[in-house]
């Protein structure tokens, strides 16, 4: 992914190691997030 | 400063706006109560483990004793629905299903459900206007008993406090060590600046 090399607001006061692992966090908890919203839906009826 | 009820946090998470309370995923209509948001046990755990040294020592004299506090932890994952035990006089970091980020007016306390508490489980803690990452939930068991923990189920709930100012949570001076974290992060004591100083000052004294 590329980055902006100059990251505002929240980002601004972060190093670019800080933001490419918080980036890479966010990323995959998004997709477990939507893995369990899936997986709640699915076994509303038993 | 207020409590915020029922109401005002569906219509802080209906607003769109980019300095709005979010929370994701909130899997049920009914988390929401009258004045708090039960929230939910994670999947990812840090394990307080025994090692050979004898203390956390955050502060090392002698570089050559200098040991991450991340080694005296073990990481372990479970999935939805899965157990996770906690023993007895155990920390076990952990931290939120839920994704929160909160305004820059807002304050949360988070506090044990009483269901949990009177198993012996307590988390208190309290994250600052403009958070955003997973709960960080510090898991203690008090009770003589080990307690089976369900992932996913709702241990603790958040009251938000809104505030009349505006706080900037990130700055140039201080830049958050925990800022949004999603999983569970060892303690950062080790990096508190004043620690060397401290220590500088014991051997003047």
């Amino acid at each position: 992914m590329k980055m902006s090399k100059t990251p505002s607001g929240l980002w601004a006061h972060l190093s670019e190691n800080d933001i490419e692992r918080i980036s890479n966090d966010l990323i995959e908890k998004s997709i477990r997030n939507r893995m369990v919203m899936e997986g709640w839906n699915e076994t509303a009826n038993p | 400063m207020k409590l915020l009820t029922h109401n005002e946090i569906v219509d802080q998470l209906k607003d769109k706006n980019f300095n709005t309370l979010f929370i994701e995923p909130l899997l049920a209509d009914d988390q929401i109560g009258s004045v708090s948001i039960d929230i939910r046990l994670g999947y990812d755990f840090l394990v307080s483990i025994l090692t050979r040294k004898p203390a956390i020592d955050p502060c090392p004299v002698d570089d050559e004793r200098k040991r991450g506090i991340q080694s005296y932890f073990q990481e372990t994952r479970r999935q939805i629905g899965d157990r996770f035990v906690l023993y007895p006089n155990q920390v076990v970091l952990s931290t939120s299903l839920e994704y929160i980020s909160l305004p820059d007016n807002i304050y949360a306390e988070i506090t044990t459900r009483s269901s949990y508490s009177r198993l012996g489980v307590s988390v208190t803690t309290t994250l600052q206007p403009g958070w955003r990452g997973s709960i960080p939930l510090e898991l203690f068991n008090h009770g003589n008993s080990p307690v089976e923990m369900v992932v996913g189920s709702r241990i603790c709930q958040v009251r938000l406090f809104q505030i009349d100012s505006k706080v900037e949570y990130v700055t140039a001076k201080s830049s958050r060590k925990y800022f949004g974290a999603v999983r569970p992060t060892v303690s950062r004591a080790d990096k508190d600046q004043e620690l060397e100083r401290l220590t500088r000052i014991s051997k003047c004294l």
